[in-house]
């Protein structure tokens, strides 16, 4: 929602959380922490398909999805639609592990607008780039769990 | 719909846009012995719990289309069927006038993402104790 998106920008408590979460866009090599993923084997219900394994690729299927809605909203100069995507991705991507995803997402939520349609273009550039490297991870996760 | 009383007693409904996350919360939920009764948005969890007040307790994300977890909670408290139920927010925001606006609407939990599998039974356990 807008409204809200807004409110959340001038939040300066936010802002901070943001800034300490950028370091992590700029680590190279880390695409996943593993060690985060595979904790969630925790919640696995005895008898019921791997769960590490639904949340790969319940993941990897949202994420495509978010990142074409964020495409199309950058394409339309949409920035609710842009900072919603981001926003939804940014969660899913920090709870499974994928940090620098998360951390480019908060960036996204994080530009300065309204003048930000380039930066908001690269760092969708950015994202794309580090969900191959997930994608990668998560697909040879997915393989050794089958 | 006709439900059992010793299941009802049992259910959770788990709001949440996100499917990962949703289908995350779910099976901590099932892990606890509960049953998770989901929804994909906050007007479908409003909507649900204008005939169905039968839950252990309720799970939402803080920001969810159509309308966001902390207003159907606020909805929930002006309600009497619905307001002994306990909720949990769930939300990636970790700022503090979020988390004063939650406890403030009537939230019992408020869980920052990401979280881990533990933290989250940690929580739940917590949230189930506050109906007992």
């Amino acid at each position: 929602m807008p409204s809200k998106h807004n409110e959340l920008d001038r939040d300066p408590d936010r802002q901070s959380v943001l800034s300490s979460r950028l370091s992590f866009a700029d680590t190279p090599g880390v695409a996943v922490d593993m060690a985060m993923l595979n904790d969630l084997a925790a919640a696995q219900v005895a008898g019921e398909p791997d769960l590490i394994v639904e949340l790969i690729d319940l993941y990897l299927e949202d994420a495509l999805r978010r990142m074409a809605a964020m495409q199309a909203a950058i394409a339309a100069t949409d920035k609710a639609t842009l900072n919603g995507a981001a926003h939804a991705l940014r969660g899913s991507s920090a709870s499974l592990g994928a940090c620098q995803m998360a951390a480019l997402c908060a960036e996204l939520e994080g530009l300065d607008w309204p003048d930000s349609w380039p930066s908001a273009r690269a760092l969708l550039a950015r994202l794309q780039q580090a969900f191959a490297h997930v994608r990668q991870a998560f697909t040879a996760e997915r393989q050794s769990r089958m | 719909m006709m439900i059992n009383t010793a299941s009802a007693s049992r259910r959770v409904l788990v709001a949440d846009d996100d499917p990962v996350i949703r289908h995350l919360v779910t099976a901590i939920v099932k892990t606890e012995g509960y049953t998770p009764v989901t929804v994909e948005d906050g007007r479908a969890a409003y909507r649900l719990l204008q005939h169905d007040a039968n839950f252990k307790a309720a799970i939402f994300d803080m920001m969810m289309p159509h309308l966001e977890g902390i207003e159907i909670m606020r909805h929930m408290r002006t309600e009497k069927r619905l307001m002994r139920i306990p909720v949990m927010m769930i939300t990636s925001e970790q700022s503090p006038k979020l988390l004063s606006d939650s406890f403030a609407a009537g939230a019992a939990i408020f869980l920052p993402k990401p979280f881990t599998a533990a933290q989250l039974q940690m929580m739940l356990r917590m949230l189930f104790s506050k109906n007992n």
